[in-house]
């Protein structure tokens, strides 16, 4: 085992350096603590992202695939999804899942945080939307959003920078809200519209979801990191952790990872902070068995790898005469309804969903897509289809609230191991009757929205395989010991130096979006940790 | 060397297909995507999959060349109803194959050039040029304000 003397004890150990992980090193950086990342990945390089390249949409299918197991790269983990029916998405390097998502940044609302008071299911937040105000707004500016202030679906709030283009899909699309009298509203977006803390404006390219080549989606890599390595954290990529270790006294003592080399190397640390998303923590944690913890680390309560939430969603797709310019601008973010979000019994279900309008696929995905789907034919009649879909379509994306359930896991894999010999995660997800009601309502309204909006053709895909991006609740929050696994500012109640910051600490899973407040969540918990430096452990 | 000294029957690395197989693939490709009746589009066979096929892994290579192997030299003489249904029946009998022709055809197809002009888009990769986009129309939004239930107080 490598114990150089790199390796000296830290005060403070973060493992993952994804949206929260970046948001708590920048944060607890001004305490000039000695901050070690550590993070499995690599570094990303702009100037290799597909977009500047002739087949930027190819490979999307190969090396910038959302999903791990088929992207394959020598830094990802394999993930068993055969029993669920939602593939988990995500990115391993620095900079995390915010390498490849769509930027889509809506905070959860006030309701979310207090379903059980409200709707008579699953629990409360031990915090509330006011908790995470300020932290919500220290986070947009740290992260260079747009938007537009005034939605009445939220408690007042004002984007940094004005909202990115609507284009002709949005307008198109709003034009069918309008005509239903539903709510719209420009997204707010995690990328900048204008210039921003010497970055440039986006350039709509379209694919945010493999990269973005000009700079301009706030992934955390060009955001928080900068900051934080500026003001002295160390982040070591390449380091994948196998486990957390304890001292004899049952505290977090440091962690054994694995280094570029494949060697087997301990890092010694007096906190512990998991930032790894809803798989990558649980499956660490699961994996670090010892005599005090034999059923994984902060695992008292069996919680540990429970209640994954995903976010079912669901897409239609309407084809319109008009030539709307669909590939053009970010495919994720446009403009979004919440017509449908709160809690309406009359439809069936609790709780609600949030529709997400996207823009369409570059001339590639557009024609692979439509092979695929029947829609567009090789042959004879190949360009009038295909001219009839490119650039003429625009989605509605249906995101319900996923509520927790203890048989939704995160376990460890019996067999499948990563490149290291780390167990891979196994996921057991099943749609809940609920979801399936709530999916099943909001696939019939994204219908009628594209009718209204003057679709020629309405196709609606249902649920989305490849979209389990969101990772949420496999490590909640809680006041109980007994019913979660950390406490209101995300310390574990069995490891009092283990802090988790991570999607995992979900209680629900809101209908929107998550990573927003996942770094609020960060943000203030790292506020907590340097407000309680002195008792830390009390 | 120059090209026309090559034996056009040797594979080599910067010569994935003999020209047979050349000749028969493009046919092939033009049956996937012919060119378009006013002329504008390609056909796929008329782009230069020689080149397209270098860059490619050898294992996308060799399955090229393994997919035109199901088809007789004679293929681009046939009728084009025949060739037709001769792909037909390859994309049922060898549905895993005809997926990867397919997704290579259209790949190399739809980052060409004279393509994507063809479809009155600018040609080479998406950055650093970009796109512009309108930034669409607000107006409506007062309306929205109105009507909107506003969030759930807690
Ligand atoms: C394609 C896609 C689209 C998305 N779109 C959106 C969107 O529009 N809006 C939105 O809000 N969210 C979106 N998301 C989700 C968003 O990326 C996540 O919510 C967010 O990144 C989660 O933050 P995190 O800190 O919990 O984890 P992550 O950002 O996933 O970071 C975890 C990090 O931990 C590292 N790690 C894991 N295990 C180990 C280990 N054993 N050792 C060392 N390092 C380890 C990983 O390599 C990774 O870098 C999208 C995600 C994807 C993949």
């Amino acid at each position: 085992m490598v114990d150089s003397a790199t390796n000296d004890p830290v005060d403070v150990l973060i493992i993952g350096a994804g949206a929260s992980g970046a948001a708590v090193a920048w944060s607890l950086a001004d305490t000039k603590m000695r901050i070690v990342c550590l993070e499995q990945g690599d570094w990303t390089n702009s100037a290799e992202y597909p977009t500047t390249g002739k087949n930027w949409e190819v490979l999307q299918h190969g090396a910038y695939s959302i999903n791990p197991n088929v992207r394959g790269r020598a830094t990802d983990y394999p993930i068993n999804n055969n029993d669920s029916p939602i593939d988990v998405v995500n990115f391993n390097g620095v900079g995390g899942g915010t390498i490849m998502y769509a930027a889509h940044f809506p905070r959860l609302h006030p309701s979310d945080f207090k379903v059980k008071s409200l709707d008579g299911v699953a629990d409360d937040w031990p915090i509330s939307y006011d908790t995470l105000d300020s932290y919500f707004t220290q986070n947009d500016r740290m992260m260079g959003v747009s938007g537009l202030a005034g939605d009445p679906m939220y408690p007042p709030k004002q984007p940094p920078l004005p909202p990115i283009p609507m284009g002709l899909v949005g307008d198109k699309i709003a034009s069918g809200y309008d005509k239903l009298g539903w709510h719209w509203w420009p997204s707010d977006s995690a990328i900048i519209s204008q210039q921003y803390e010497g970055r440039d404006k986006c350039l709509n390219l379209g694919p945010c979801m493999s990269g973005c080549s000009q700079g301009a989606k706030s992934s955390v890599d060009i955001t928080y990191w900068p900051e934080a390595l500026r003001q002295g954290v160390e982040l070591r990529t390449r380091c994948r952790v196998r486990e957390v270790t304890v001292s004899e006294e049952g505290m977090a003592n440091g962690v054994i990872y694995y280094n570029e080399a494949g060697e087997e190397c301990f890092q010694a640390a007096e906190v512990v902070v998991m930032a790894c998303n809803g798989v990558g923590t649980p499956r660490i944690l699961l994996n670090s068995v010892s005599e005090h913890f034999p059923d994984g680390l902060a695992n008292s309560s069996g919680l540990v790898g429970k209640n994954l939430m995903f976010h079912p969603i669901g897409y239609v797709q309407g084809v319109f005469d008009e030539q709307l310019d669909s590939h053009r601008g970010p495919t994720g973010c446009c403009i979004l309804s919440k017509e449908f979000y709160e809690t309406d019994l009359d439809r069936g279900f609790v709780r609600g969903y949030n529709m997400q309008i996207s823009r369409g696929s570059g001339p590639f995905n557009t024609a692979i897509q439509g092979y695929h789907s029947g829609r567009i034919p090789w042959g004879a009649d190949h360009h009038k289809a295909f001219q009839s879909m490119f650039d003429h379509t625009a989605g509605v994306a249906v995101l319900c609230e996923d509520l927790p359930e203890l048989h939704n896991t995160v376990t460890l894999d019996p067999d499948l191991k990563d490149s290291d010999g780390i167990p891979a995660a196994k996921i057991n997800y099943t749609l809940s009757e609920n979801s399936q009601k709530m999916l099943a309502h909001g696939l019939a309204r994204a219908e009628e929205v594209m009718e209204a909006a003057g679709a020629k053709e309405i196709v609606n895909n249902g649920m989305i395989r490849s979209a389990g991006w969101h990772l949420l609740g496999t490590a909640r929050m809680g006041e109980d010991p007994k019913t979660s696994v950390v406490n209101h500012w995300g310390r574990s109640h069995d490891v009092k130096n283990l802090f988790i910051v991570d999607g995992s600490i979900f209680v629900t899973s809101g209908g929107v979006n998550p990573t927003s407040t996942i770094q609020a969540l960060a943000l203030y918990i790292a506020d907590t940790m340097k407000k309680n430096l002195a008792n830390l452990f009390d | 060397m120059n090209d026309s000294t090559k034996d056009s029957n040797v594979i080599t690395s910067d010569q994935p297909l003999t020209s047979e197989q050349a000749e028969l693939l493009s046919s092939l490709l033009n049956v996937i995507i012919p060119p378009s009746d006013d002329g504008v589009m390609p056909g796929a066979g008329e782009l230069d999959l020689v080149s397209y096929l270098r860059e490619q892994t050898p294992e996308v290579v060799a399955t090229i060349r393994q997919a035109s192997s199901f088809f007789e030299f004679d293929f681009p003489s046939k009728s084009a109803t025949e060739r037709h249904q001769l792909v037909v029946e390859f994309s049922v009998t060898e549905p895993e194959m005809f997926n990867t022709l397919l997704f290579q055809s259209y790949a190399c197809y739809y980052q060409n050039d004279r393509v994507l002009t063809g479809l009155g888009l600018a040609a080479g990769p998406p950055f650093p040029r970009g796109n512009s986009v309108d930034s669409g129309d607000l107006t409506t939004l007062d309306k929205v304000v109105q009507n909107a239930k506003g969030y759930r107080r807690v």
